[in-house]
């Protein structure tokens, strides 16, 4: 009584690349040699060399114009795209390069700022003092110029005087002078 | 492995952003800076006064007086930027200094500045703007532009939380006689 062959997947990928003629030469000679023992293995590699003999067997068709035009239109329009700047730094190098340059502006920017500490002198520390006194005090001058306009060339000048007068028209009508 | 790097180059980049931001001094996006324009055809004259006090050096300022003047060193600590240009007006530069301080108020009544003091007469030309932040409750910038003909211009900008009764006090306090000597 013949024993019957397990035929998993592996075993049924043998079978359909000896069937090909893809596999490697023991594969092929232990394939063949269990097709003579097994009948379920030979039908299994005549089924599939049948299918590989058909295939091998079809005509070569030639491939309609169009459709040549159409693939080689797109080809054209895919090589003229601009490159796509994000493409760049997938590739490893590029986005390597890129990182270190990054690293070393940020450690120039980093190291390059200015130390205020070591910046300002104690002299020129006090000669801003002087100049921030000068300064509010150029304010204050201003403020007390304005003041001074506002309280004797507005107000005595121009705004007591008519007061003045109408004040005295009135006197003169109340006392009926 | 393409996904750190990505990340690692966001977060770098970010960070090269704002350590780059940082180091450069930029007032001009302060609500209370003012470009007066360039002025060095004026600063031509005998008695010239320029100064330019950016924060860090207030800041030293305010630390050096927070002893010998605390209402002064508590000012500073407020301010981000103190820039006066002062020099003498003549007959000569007068007309165009009054175009100058004409196209100041203008831009500056555009911007929501809040003229506070505006003096015009045919002898002087002195107006005073203060910027307030939009709950009106802190002033954190002033202009002062004068002109008084054949005398002095000034061109006054204070930038940052500004008190005006500590100014006007340290105003008059400051009001020192050299200032008023130099006239003399």
């Amino acid at each position: 009584m013949k024993q019957q062959k397990i035929i998993d997947d592996k075993y049924l990928d043998k079978i359909i690349s000896a069937a090909y003629g893809d596999s490697g030469i023991w594969d092929k000679i232990k394939i063949y040699r269990d097709a003579k023992r097994y009948p379920e293995v030979k039908k299994l590699l005549d089924e599939y060399r049948a299918t590989s003999d058909e295939v091998k067997n079809f005509a070569n068709v030639k491939c309609p114009d169009d459709l040549l035009n159409k693939a080689e239109k797109e080809i054209f329009n895919s090589e003229r795209k601009p490159a796509n700047f994000s493409m760049v730094f997938r590739k490893p190098v590029f986005s390597s390069a890129a990182l270190v340059i990054i690293l070393v502006i940020a450690a120039l920017l980093i190291f390059k700022q200015p130390n205020h500490e070591n910046k300002y002198s104690k002299a020129e520390v006090l000669t801003a003092e002087l100049q921030v006194k000068e300064s509010l005090g150029l304010v204050g001058k201003i403020f007390k110029k304005t003041q001074n306009t506002i309280s004797y060339d507005v107000l005595d000048k121009q705004v007591v005087p008519p007061i003045k007068k109408g004040m005295n028209v009135v006197n003169n009508l109340l006392n009926g002078g | 492995m393409k996904t750190t790097i990505k990340i690692l180059m966001f977060f770098v980049i970010a960070f090269s952003l704002s350590v780059f931001a940082q180091s450069k001094d930029d007032y001009s996006n302060e609500p209370g800076y003012v470009d007066f324009g360039n002025l060095s055809s004026y600063m031509k004259s005998d008695k010239v006064t320029e100064v330019n006090i950016e924060s860090y050096l207030l800041k030293m300022v305010s630390n050096l007086t927070e002893k010998s003047d605390p209402e002064l060193s508590q000012m500073l600590k407020g301010l981000k930027m103190i820039k006066v240009y002062s020099f003498d007006a003549n007959a000569k530069n007068s007309e165009q200094l009054m175009n100058k301080i004409d196209k100041i108020d203008n831009s500056l009544t555009s911007k929501n500045w809040d003229r506070i003091v505006k003096v015009r007469s045919q002898k002087e030309n002195t107006n005073v703007y203060i910027k307030t932040t939009p709950d009106q409750k802190t002033i954190v910038g002033l202009v002062v532009t004068s002109l008084e003909k054949d005398g002095e211009s000034a061109f006054i900008n204070i930038v940052g939380n500004i008190d005006m009764d500590a100014l006007g006090r340290l105003g008059a306090k400051f009001d020192i006689p050299s200032l008023e000597n130099i006239h003399k």
